[in-house]
């Protein structure tokens, strides 16, 4: 089955597999019953790389962002815990 | 066509003009509310619910009230039923009062008033409403209790009872009630604009039953059942099967998670909540029927936003939320302080759960949009300019922007319920605005962009005793801001500030306006859950959260760029590091952007 999976992102039958692959550069990520995320290019940024207010974000998080391997087009962008262990921020 | 026996069909014009008519009904009842109501939560932020239910108490009309009361007020009307139909009668002219939120309300702020509505001695229907009271008698004024560690610490708690006896209100109880709170005359006005509203209802839904009788009136209640669930259903069927989830946090000392996994197969919805958190010894958890309020609420907003809102649209969905959970929890835990953390949480994991899947369809992925997962706002409290005490709502919450869609901007400052205003607060409470205005430099970057919130700040001014008391809530910790979508950077967290000793009186004096925080000095710090005291030179600052982005930044187009920049939403310098756009005097330099877009892509990859 053919369809959308998100922004730039879809899935196709491809020799007869399901495939996720990029709707840009249609570059093949993983198949459909896998996590995509783990075969993106990842980086982790500063949090007030996404904006000056974001640094009250800074000690505890970090910016993540995944893209396409192959064009670079950004897929996912999230604040991840830079310390994800440690309970009881306020 | 499921219809009554004795109607047996009904044309789409009579359809029409009785489904609108049912509408209409409902909205009135809303207006009754503000109009007879006197407190900022009915009048200003329309923090209320006022619907119709059927004579089982399914949803017949909801109006334009939030899908997630509609919901829990359909299970206030089935607790009344079991209640009182076998025991005390449920009688023409009856009205009953419900708050327990082991039943059916969220919290018990959330002050329920169900009425039958007879037509020639028989139970046609019923109306319901509730406005989020003023005070409830709990630990802290205005209801929600940060310090609250159970459930009897948070105000009175009302299972059900007869407020109103074959049209006569029972005094001793409306007496009884009121006196348990910390301010009677505006809570009694509350409980009056539910009776009135309830009313209004009654009176409108008597004459329908009248000029068109009831059994064409039932039989299109009944189609306007089948018609929004037979199109939702319809609608979930057109998208992919599959399985998508997420997770949210609530900080408030520990910090709890909701988890969520929804799964769609065929024309229905199943969401899961397994793996979420224990309840909270604070005031966070949600109940169930909240819960499934919240995942209600979800698809109205989403798949069946167009459709009528009733019963129907409830059919195609299954929500479980296992007992002792934050989003299922079990007597003692305590709830007041829910609507914005617990149940913010759950309406945001369903939301994105639900984002997620639309994405999948070709038909529905334009339905797409960025979630926000933030809402702080605050309670005040104290003795006002006219020596009178007091308890009120800055509802700043309102102010939140939303997130992107995937064809447009999310709005600023647009997002949820009402903000009071400034005037009329001012001449109420001691209070002093300082500013309010758009925030800059907020909104999540995307090829759309979030929505940016608002900000605030104030201070205490004619205060006779020289402080109020505040109590801050809502979606505390720093990660509730707009989630970004798909590549779309996440828009700037809300928060609570408060600053001691700031220069405020001195900088009025000054003949200077007192909208630069930075230079107004003193000390600074983020509330958390807290009751805090506001004193004169203190300033409370209120940022609301801004909108996520939807898709990646730097396929936005260079125009739509420049034009933040002018207004202040974006600075140059984010324009390059974030857009890759240039901008060269008044026009975006387009050679020199796709040569910085290329440099930022390839940086990108060498991470």
């Amino acid at each position: 089955m053919t369809h959308p999976l998100r922004e730039n992102l879809a899935v196709a039958v491809l020799d007869g597999v399901e495939w996720i692959h990029c709707g840009k550069c249609e570059y093949r990520f993983c198949h459909a019953d896998q996590d995509w995320r783990r075969f993106g290019k990842v980086r982790l940024l500063p949090p007030t790389k996404a904006g000056g207010l974001m640094s009250v974000l800074s000690g505890d998080y970090l910016l993540r962002q995944i893209c396409c391997p192959s064009c670079a087009v950004l897929l996912d962008t999230d604040f991840v815990e830079e310390h994800p262990d440690d309970p009881g921020r306020p | 066509m499921a219809v009554n026996p004795i109607v047996s069909s009904v044309d789409p014009i009579t359809f029409e003009i009785l489904s609108h008519r049912l509408y209409q009904i409902a909205k009135e009842m809303g207006t009754a509310l503000e109009r007879v109501g006197g407190t900022v939560n009915t009048t200003q932020m329309h923090d209320y619910m006022a619907s119709l239910y059927l004579a089982n108490g399914d949803v017949l009309s909801a109006g334009d009230s939030m899908g997630w009361h509609v919901a829990c007020a359909g299970f206030a009307v089935k607790r009344i039923i079991e209640r009182f139909e076998n025991s005390g009668g449920i009688n023409p002219d009856d009205i009953f009062l419900l708050n327990d939120p082991y039943l059916a309300a969220i919290h018990q702020s959330d002050v329920y008033m169900i009425s039958p509505i007879h037509f020639r001695g028989k139970l046609m229907c019923w109306s319901a409403t509730f406005v989020h009271v003023m005070d409830i008698g709990a630990m802290s004024p205005g209801g929600n209790s940060p310090g609250a560690t159970e459930i009897c610490h948070e105000g009175i708690r009302i299972p059900g009872i007869k407020l109103v006896d074959r049209g006569e209100l029972r005094k001793d109880l409306f007496d009884a009630f009121i006196n348990m709170t910390r301010q009677p005359v505006m809570v009694g006005l509350d409980l009056k604009c539910e009776i009135a509203a309830n009313n209004v209802a009654k009176s409108r839904m008597q004459a329908l039953f009248e000029q068109f009788g009831p059994e064409l009136v039932t039989a299109v209640s009944q189609e306007m059942l089948h018609y929004s669930e037979t199109i939702l259903r319809k609608r979930i069927a057109e998208i992919p099967d599959g399985t998508w989830s997420d997770s949210g946090s609530i900080h408030a000392g520990d910090t709890w998670k909701v988890y969520v996994t929804l799964n769609k197969k065929d024309d229905r919805l199943f969401f899961d909540f397994t793996g979420s958190s224990p309840q909270a010894k604070k005031g966070i958890n949600l109940p169930y029927h909240a819960t499934f309020g919240a995942c209600y609420e979800a698809i109205l907003c989403t798949l069946a936003y167009d459709l009528p809102k009733n019963h129907g649209a409830l059919k195609a969905i299954d929500v479980v939320a296992p007992p002792g959970t934050v989003v299922n929890p079990t007597p003692p835990a305590p709830v007041s302080l829910n609507t914005t953390s617990g149940g913010a949480t759950v309406k945001f994991v369903a939301n994105s759960a639900i984002m997620q899947m639309l994405a999948t369809s070709e038909k529905w992925r334009g339905e797409v949009m960025a979630l926000n997962a933030g809402h702080r706002l605050a309670r005040h409290a104290g003795v006002n300019q006219h020596g009178k005490y007091y308890v009120s709502t800055l509802s700043e919450g309102a102010l939140d922007g939303t997130g992107a869609r995937s064809y447009k901007d999310g709005d600023d400052t647009g997002r949820g319920l009402s903000c009071h205003n400034i005037e009329w607060l001012e001449a109420n409470f001691p209070l002093l605005y300082l500013f309010r205005r758009n925030t800059k430099g907020g909104a999540g970057a995307g090829k759309f962009r979030g929505g940016t919130g608002g900000e605030s700040a104030l201070t205490v001014h004619d205060a006779p005793e020289g402080k109020i008391k505040g109590v801050a809530l809502g979606v505390a910790g720093l990660r509730n801001s707009g989630q970004g979508m798909f590549g779309g950077y996440p828009g700037a967290p809300s928060l609570l500030m408060l600053t001691e000793g700031a220069r405020v009186e001195e900088t009025i004096a000054e003949d200077i306006s007192p909208d630069q925080l930075a230079e107004l000095g003193g000390t600074s710090k983020l509330l958390p859950y807290c009751e805090f005291d506001i004193g004169k030179n203190d300033v409370l600052y209120m940022r609301m959260s801004s909108g996520g982005g939807y898709g990646d930044p730097l396929e936005r187009e260079p125009e739509r760029v420049l034009s933040d920049v002018e207004a202040g939403i974006v600075s140059r310098e984010e324009a390059q590091e974030i857009y890759g756009v240039v901008i060269d005097g008044a026009a975006p330099d387009i050679a020199a952007t796709q040569k910085l877009r290329l440099g930022l892509k390839r940086e990108r990859l060498r991470a």
